[in-house]
């Protein structure tokens, strides 16, 4: 009698998965990706690595990046990684230099955000436990116990500023709407609130909008082009010494880029 | 204090000074213990769950508010987004869409809404949703009340 054998790569037949297959895999995926940490140590550029982008392409591409960087961080891909690198970067650029201008003049937005939430209709009792979190990671040990071991209050933070970029959208609905392909509401009740949920150019401007910051974002995917830079909010960088908030895209995912400069 | 009981407190603290009329009970089964709670939601005056007074059994995370509360109804329900053993609710509002920025008593809120705008398209009880897929609102309003009378009402 054969025994029962395992199927190899060309035996499985990819259009005939079932749904519980799908959502055993998935479930792999995300409870392996649970095992990772939240934000990663530093590492060197060279190191980055990203499996699915043909690999010729891609090594062209961190060589494009050598030149102007030098390291990066990952962050877990829950979802959360663009607010979780986000927010790593945000607090790492203003604990280098507190007394700086720019530092003083984020603390001081950072400080006046949880009256902008509470007149976008926040009930101040719900989100205050957040702000708390959101204004202790100015303190530098406080944010890299948070970031490092804490999940729950790396998930506070990210969580506030979801609710930020909400209160943006929300207040100045005006400069958003066009870009929305559903009503405001549900835009904001389905794809910016709850956790877990990626972020799209929308979100990115409402969070530049709201903190008075500049976001650069290196774009790392599978075409054949030059890496390309975007800056979000120039204009709150108002002078070329002024700290930027680098990231890094490849395709679904966000992590933190270091320049040389920095 | 850990942030689950602070937030708990908060809210416990808010609801005595805000209760609302549909929601008639919400409250900790036991003072010792904060995560496990009781509420009681009625049915709308002008919807067939009328006159009927339901169960709710809301078990609270340590992770919540980051996490959604756990709720089932305790009461039988015949709703299409509700098992109708279980109690088990399908709403994205308890998964997927879950915001910290709810609390306890806006989920409740939550659930005495999705009793009169029920979601047919992703059903857990498959007959309540077939009456109401196939157009029989008549059908769909009287084995609802009856559900009501046998089971939601003097409990």
């Amino acid at each position: 009698m054969d025994s029962p054998k395992s199927p190899t790569e060309n035996e499985i037949n990819y259009g005939n998965l079932s749904d519980d297959t799908i959502i055993d895999y998935e479930t792999l995926i995300k409870e392996e990706e649970e095992q990772r940490p939240l934000v990663s140590e530093y590492d060197d550029i060279s190191n980055y690595k990203v499996n699915y982008i043909d690999s010729e392409i891609f090594s062209k591409k961190i060589d494009q990046l050598k030149k102007t960087c030098k390291g990066y961080r990952s962050v877990r891909k829950d979802g959360n990684c663009f607010y979780r690198s986000f927010s790593y970067k945000y607090f790492e650029l203003y604990n280098k230099n507190p007394s700086s201008k720019w530092s003083k003049e984020m603390k001081k937005i950072g400080e006046n955000t949880i009256n902008v939430l509470t007149s976008a209709n926040f009930e101040k009792e719900t989100i205050e436990d957040f702000y708390e979190f959101f204004m202790d990671s100015y303190d530098e040990k406080k944010f890299k116990e948070a970031s490092f071991t804490d999940d729950y209050t790396s998930n506070g933070i990210v969580f506030y500023l979801r609710l930020i970029c909400s209160a943006e959208l929300k207040l100045n609905h005006e400069k958003y709407e066009m870009f929305l392909e559903e009503p405001l509401e549900s835009f904001i009740a389905k794809q910016v609130e709850p956790l877990g949920r990626d972020v799209d150019n929308v979100q990115i401007m409402a969070i530049v909008n709201a903190l008075k910051v500049c976001i650069n974002i290196a774009y790392l995917d599978s075409t054949d082009y030059d890496v390309n830079w975007i800056k979000f909010g120039e204009e709150y960088q108002k002078d070329p010494s002024s700290p930027v908030i680098n990231l890094l895209f490849t395709p679904g995912h966000y992590d933190m880029l270091y320049r040389d400069n920095e | 204090m850990d942030t689950v009981t602070k937030r708990l407190i908060k809210e416990l603290k808010n609801l005595q000074h805000s209760p609302n009329e549909q929601i008639p009970e919400l409250h900790p089964i036991s003072d010792d213990n904060l995560l496990e709670w009781k509420a009681v939601i009625l049915g709308q005056e002008d919807s067939c769950y009328k006159g009927g007074r339901f169960e709710l059994a809301i078990s609270v995370p340590k992770t919540y508010p980051i996490q959604p509360p756990k709720i089932r109804f305790v009461t039988k329900v015949c709703h299409p987004n509700v098992h109708f053993k279980t109690g088990e609710i399908c709403l994205d509002l308890l998964k997927t869409e879950w915001s910290p920025a709810w609390t306890l008593q806006s989920a409740c809120m939550a659930i005495c809404l999705l009793l009169v705008q029920p979601e047919p398209s992703s059903p857990l009880n498959c007959d309540a949703a077939n009456l109401l897929r196939c157009g029989d609102e008549l059908g769909y309003k009287s084995l609802v009340q009856m559900y009501v009378n046998m089971y939601a009402k003097n409990n």
